[in-house]
């Protein structure tokens, strides 16, 4: 039971560190495949709902209409072998979409409709994940949005999606 | 590193306070799968897998939030891929999730399972996800079994 034993039990850094300290390392975490941007900070996703229960996800659009992410892998996240839980890995992917659309729509109401994500490699404990969106089409009635989530330059995930937007007082 | 087939001790979970009628609290083997839950099975391996949407599962709207159905998806037909394959350990290769209806709090979400083809790396396995009967999602996806090929 080496695998719970260690990791799950006894703690790691990762998880020991403080929500506050958390989002400090997210937002000063150099590396990655995105470029540099001093004049963008990060900011929280989502302030609630289940997005903030399984810890908070940044996110800055940048000067170019850009929409990037970064998410810190603790614990919490991981399946019973010792890598980023599928289900999570997922969630994060979701979240990552589900913002982009959000600012693509400037705050219309919008639902997921399909999700298909390729499972490409896996996170581990204490990896900074960071994740980019990019919307395909925006038609009157749906949004179609890829995206990718990565490790440095290693892909983790990527995944296609289609969202319809909901009309004010018009059922779904 | 656990021995193929070699079943690990589950994550220490809370009792379950409201298990729903002819349901037993599953055990879970993975920290993310315990944290998001407790999940429900009836009696045997092919039985339906269920969890029941509170508030810290919810959107702002009160529906249960897309990002944990898929997390359910992912650990009710993971832990029922891993009873079908003698608890050879396996990952989730790709999913695919389409949504016809929402969630509410309060809801009970039951998947039910299928296994579709099993060879000997890849297993095809398709979820049919309901609330009181009506469809909210369908899933298909492939496992991979770590080693084999």
């Amino acid at each position: 039971m080496q695998y719970l034993g260690i990791s799950w039990i006894q703690g790691s850094f990762a998880t020991m560190r403080t929500h506050a300290e958390r989002i400090k390392r997210l937002l000063t975490h150099s590396g990655g495949n995105m470029p540099d941007q001093e004049v963008k900070a990060f900011e929280p996703a989502f302030q609630s709902g289940f997005d903030f229960f399984v810890d908070p996800l940044l996110h800055r659009r940048t000067d170019e209409g850009r929409d990037e992410f970064r998410f810190e892998i603790t614990e919490k996240h991981m399946n019973g072998g010792g890598g980023l839980h599928g289900g999570m890995m997922m969630n994060l992917m979701q979240a990552v979409l589900a913002k982009s659309v959000d600012q693509a729509l400037n705050g219309a109401p919008h639902t997921l409709a399909s999700i298909a994500c390729d499972f490409v490699s896996a996170g581990r404990d204490g990896d900074v994940v960071e994740g980019q969106a990019t919307i395909t089409r925006k038609t009157g009635s749906i949004v179609f949005a890829t995206g990718s989530i990565f490790v440095d330059d290693r892909t983790v995930m990527t995944a296609n999606s289609v969202w319809t937007i909901e009309r004010e007082g018009v059922a779904k | 590193m656990t021995e193929f087939g070699d079943r690990p001790t589950p994550v220490p979970q809370e009792p379950a306070q409201n298990i729903p009628a002819g349901y037993q609290q599953l055990d879970l083997y993975d920290p993310f799968e315990a944290y998001v839950g407790p999940v429900f099975q009836k009696a045997n391996a092919d039985a339906p897998i269920s969890f029941e949407v509170e508030p810290r599962h919810a959107d702002a709207n009160g529906f249960a939030h897309p990002g944990m159905l898929l997390t359910f998806a992912d650990t009710a037909i993971g832990n029922y891929v891993w009873a079908k394959v003698d608890w050879k350990p396996n990952v989730t290769l790709s999913m695919q999730a389409q949504f016809m209806g929402k969630a509410k709090i309060g809801d009970l979400v039951v998947c039910v399972p299928e296994m579709i083809q099993k060879t000997r790396a890849v297993a095809f396995v398709k979820g049919t996800f309901t609330v009181t009967d009506t469809p909210i999602m369908t899933v298909s996806s492939l496992w991979k079994m770590i080693g084999a090929r």
